[in-house]
């Protein structure tokens, strides 16, 4: 995992590599999601030339980020340190295994 | 009388009257409000996104037992997508801002997302097009308060023609009485396809706009050999397809005393009879056809019918139902093979300048150890269930089928340490369809437990073609020097070793090779099910020597021409001695 923090005018930035072999498909972008839900802060999500709120299945969809690519992360927020890390490690490492399936 | 032409994805023919199904489209009804409704046509909006929502959770809460992990996952997805502030911000600020009604404000913000996506060079995104269609087509039906009504269909012989089927839908249709399929989407590989070849039912697919001419048609015949949709065939016709599918019961009726005999050749040689399968509902197919076993279980299907990777629970559901479906009849699993004409968006992959000599195959999984080791487990407990063979696709060199086995020692490590039931003793193999393989069989036969060969990669590679070029598709030469010299050696490398070797592949399913392939010593061969009964009797006609000159004399020709002249008067010659000796 690849950490290259920095803080600048109070938002939080990190770069993600994807490890979703499939990239940021509905599904992938539907866990990052509900994840993003569960903070407070605002989270936005960079790609190549897109911007898409972390919170919005379409915004992240419509980045069409690719396996391996690396988008940049933009917190900021009362919770934005633990939102950057599940976040970071959800889309570096949780994405390449399936989700645990319900129940 | 008239022709469309389509994609043809399960041969066979049949003439029956058209059962259309149309989905239409909820018309969106524009219209202006005046400042003081704007909050009461929120409200609207609002409870419309609540009905959808309602209606999504119940539909998963109900069917969850029935549903796959990719049905749910899409519901879900349609969930995130209906609380989505793309769609719900935006339709409101219309609403608000343009003075317009909740069904024009939602089309038009529909359109906006659609336009975004659409633009989109990567397929798979491109795709998710549909997915959102779906859920303004909900919600529209949610604002009009129109009903959703399941699939029904006739109980006369018919032939279905839609735009595009579901795979919920496509589950449901069964053995109903289904003559032939006519889509509007869809491609070879489609769900729909798939259960068509398995049903042995005719479909032609990819029609697209060419559907609509069949609105107010009666009766039709299908081709699915050429892909051709007769639109109110004339007598003549009508008698002619009759004829062809006919014809095709009656061949299959008087292979049928065969299905229970070995493939025997009248001097004791017997050849195992494997089919070619990619999904359960082939089981059956397979099984009709009386194959002793599956001999290539393509993986690539099972994963591109989930919208994401399957868990290993996902697969190893898939993988048990076959085995106990062939019922002590070897399966034998391929790994995911994906590059190449596969389908890759799925996986993430990048357009390729050569995708054929690119990151496919063996390349691929050992670059996704945890995808690869995901499905190594879920074969290995799917193995102590029935009898199972593990191969890799793609194997150019040792170095990769050890790094191959190692995986799966760890894998049985694993499942040991976790106390899972599984057979850590299955044999493993290759597939040699490289020529660097070909070249070192001696060496990979002595670090693995079988070969199958798969012809149409090692034609490809070894005569420097690629099969998708139209220009170097004459290239394609079974019977070319080079081809038969080098599975003569591979087979004899394999025999050496005392291994076993099979071939699978398309020329393995033709019924002429069926002699070249037995003069070669292959162990098995793996065919399409609808193909084995021919084969085999083609081999419980031919005596070994008969087979193994025949084989000497096409490799005594310094050219592929020569070669296939030749075999073309022997098959001549064999005709006519048959038709004589039955004519006697």
């Amino acid at each position: 995992m690849r950490l290259s923090t920095q803080e600048r005018n109070d938002v939080k930035t990190t770069n993600a590599k994807v490890s979703d072999p499939v990239g940021f498909h509905l599904r992938a972008a539907g866990r990052i999601v509900k994840l993003a839900k569960t903070f407070t802060s605002e989270v936005t999500v960079r790609f190549n030339g897109r911007v898409a709120n972390a919170k919005s299945i379409m915004g992240l969809a419509s980045l069409a980020a690719d396996h391996g690519s690396v988008v940049v992360l933009e917190v900021v927020g009362a919770d934005e340190d633990h939102a950057t890390e599940a976040l970071l490690h959800l889309i570096e490492v949780d994405l390449a295994q399936p989700e645990e399936p319900r129940g | 009388m008239f022709t469309l032409h389509g994609i043809p994805a399960s041969p066979g023919h049949a003439v029956a009257r058209i059962h259309r199904i149309i989905r239409e489209e909820t018309k969106v009804r524009r219209r202006d409000l005046v400042a003081g409704e704007v909050e009461t046509e929120i409200e609207v909006f609002r409870a419309a996104l609540n009905q959808a929502r309602s209606q999504i959770s119940a539909l998963v809460a109900r069917l969850s037992d029935q549903l796959g992990q990719d049905e749910v996952a899409i519901l879900d997805s349609q969930l995130l997508i209906l609380e989505d502030e793309l769609l719900v911000d935006r339709t409101e600020e219309r609403i608000r801002t343009n003075l317009m009604g909740a069904e024009g404000a939602l089309h038009d913000t529909m359109g906006d997302l659609i336009h975004q996506f659409d633009t989109l060079e990567d397929d798979y995104f491109r795709e998710r097009v549909l997915d959102l269609r779906d859920v303004e087509e909900r919600l529209l039906r949610r604002l009009q308060g129109i009903d959703d009504r399941p699939l029904q269909l006739p109980t006369h012989p018919h032939v279905l023609v839609t735009g595009d089927l579901t795979p919920s839908e496509t589950a449901s249709i069964g053995r109903t009485q289904v003559r032939a399929f006519v889509l509007g989407s869809g491609s070879k590989t489609s769900h729909v396809a798939i259960l068509a070849r398995s049903l042995g039912v005719p479909a032609v697919v990819g029609l697209g706009d060419q559907l609509a001419i069949l609105d107010n048609a009666n009766l039709v015949a299908v081709d699915g050999e050429t892909g051709e949709v007769i639109v109110e065939p004339d007598s003549a016709t009508i008698a002619r397809v009759r004829q062809l599918s006919q014809k095709q019961i009656t061949v299959n009726a008087k292979l049928e005393h065969l299905r229970d005999l070995p493939a025997e050749t009248p001097d004791g040689r017997r050849l195992g009879m494997l089919t070619n399968i990619e999904l359960p509902l082939e089981v059956e197919m397979a099984r009709a056809a009386g194959a002793e076993g599956v001999g290539l279980l393509r993986t690539e299907y099972i994963y591109f019918q989930h919208q994401t990777i399957p868990s290993e629970e996902e697969q190893l559901a898939v993988y048990r139902e076959i085995i106990d479906g062939m019922d002590g009849r070897a399966v034998l699993f391929r790994t995911l093979d994906v590059g190449g004409d596969k389908i890759q968006r799925y996986l993430g992959a990048r357009k390729e300048s050569n995708p054929f000599l690119g990151w496919r195959g063996i390349r691929f999984l050992l670059a996704n150890r945890p995808l690869l080791k995901t499905q190594l487990r879920a074969v290995y407990r799917a193995a102590a269930h029935g009898p199972t063979r593990l191969m890799f696709p793609m194997i150019t060199g040792v170095d990769e089928l050890r790094e191959a086995k190692e995986l799966c020692r760890e894998s049985c490590d694993e499942l040991a340490a976790e106390g899972l039931d599984h057979d850590p003793g299955i044999p493993v193999g290759i597939m040699i369809e490289t020529p660097s393989a070909a070249a070192v069989a001696d060496l990979l036969a002595r670090e693995c437990d079988f070969f199958s060969i798969g012809t149409n990669d090692l034609i490809q590679y070894t005569l420097a073609m690629d099969r998708l070029n139209s220009r170097v598709a004459y290239l394609y030469q079974p019977l070319h020097p080079a081809i038969l010299r080098s599975m003569k050696s591979i087979v004899a490398e394999a025999h050496a070793a005392g291994i076993t070797v099979g071939i699978c592949g398309e020329m393995a399913s033709e019924t002429k090779y069926a002699e070249v392939l037995l003069g070669l010593g292959f162990d098995d061969i793996s065919v399409h099910a609808a193909q084995l009964p021919k084969i085999k009797q083609v081999v419980r006609w031919t005596p070994m020597p008969e087979a193994e000159g025949l084989l000497a004399e096409l490799m005594s020709f310094a050219t592929a021409d020569e070669a296939v002249r030749h075999h073309e008067s022997y098959l001549e010659a064999k005709k006519r001695r048959r038709n004589e000796g039955t004519g006697s």
